[in-house]
């Protein structure tokens, strides 16, 4: 076969040949093979577009905060109030004691044994901080903080 | 009962060491038994959110008032809180051929900022609410705001 490329009037007539072929093929594909894909497809598509939507909702804030100025910008909207303060009243309840381990024949035996070796080491002056809760006793998670200290 | 190890590592800008209580290491560590999402969804106020107040206070008094800013700090911050005697028990601690129970909040634990943050925020919004501190900020150990200068009282 000779090297290089073909001349025009070769290219011409393989492009016609090429078109008639895949007329034929594409009407006699199983139409199961389009139902598959369709379902999967859409779901990805959907997905790849909220990631895109997300990603240009984010790069708008982004821009107006630059990451090297490591949120030390301000506006008009920021929060005044304490988030600290704040988390007392969302915070899930202090965990107690699991039933497992209160349930621990060995665990409870040696601490039963062996008081001089485990004690409640309270620094907090509870008598003065029950009383400043007082006023807040009517918040659930309040009375849940105050049970170690009663 | 469990033992973890404890070492010690030098303090940044210090002549001094920091302590190390290791509740991570092994493959039975006390931290291993702690469900992170059990201790997440914590928050500190940050420097802007001070910095907010600032601007929210300037507002209101004006931008050439005179102010005076203040932070304390609260000594031994976790040590503050107990825990359980169940607890009690996992962490003990090896010095030399002795064991001794470690009774307080440890700072190499995983939940040890959550059971803090526990009473200091609360604290910090009987603080803001009931003795109305306006403009509070706790970050962590630290807590800090600011007034009017001259509006101080010293003990």
């Amino acid at each position: 076969m000779p090297k290089g490329r073909p001349k025009k009037s070769q290219i011409s007539d393989a492009r016609t040949l090429a078109t008639g072929g895949t007329m034929v093929s594409v009407a006699q594909r199983p139409p199961s093979a389009s139902t598959g894909i369709s379902a999967k497809v859409a779901e990805a598509h959907i997905g790849l577009t909220n990631a895109r939507m997300e990603g240009k909702e984010q790069l708008e804030p982004r821009a107006k905060r630059p990451r090297y100025t490591r949120g030390l910008l301000w506006d008009d909207e920021d929060d005044v109030l304490s988030a600290t303060a704040q988390y007392s009243l969302t915070a899930t309840p202090v965990p107690q004691v699991p039933i497992e381990e209160s349930s621990n024949r060995a665990l409870m035996e040696t601490i039963r044994t062996n008081p001089h070796l485990f004690k409640i080491d309270c620094k907090i002056n509870v008598d003065r901080y029950c009383l400043e809760c007082i006023p807040l006793q009517s918040m659930p998670w309040t009375s849940l903080v105050l049970i170690p200290f009663s | 009962m469990y033992s973890s190890p404890v070492h010690a590592v030098d303090k940044p800008g210090t002549n001094t060491f920091q302590l190390i209580n290791d509740q991570s290491a092994g493959e039975f560590s006390p931290n291993s038994m702690i469900d992170s999402a059990h201790v997440a969804g914590t928050c500190m106020d940050s420097i802007k959110s001070l910095r907010a107040s600032l601007r929210a206070f300037c507002k209101t008094k004006g931008d050439n008032v005179e102010l005076v800013m203040w932070k304390s700090d609260i000594e031994a911050v976790y040590r503050n809180l107990w825990l359980s005697k169940e607890w009690q028990a996992k962490q003990t601690v090896t010095v030399g051929d002795k064991r001794y129970v470690d009774h307080c909040n440890c700072f190499g634990n995983r939940s040890s900022y959550k059971v803090f943050l526990s009473l200091s925020s609360l604290v910090a919004w009987i603080a803001g609410h009931i003795k109305q501190i306006p403009h509070l900020k706790a970050y962590v150990d630290n807590n800090a705001s600011f007034g009017l200068a001259g509006d101080v009282l010293y003990y």
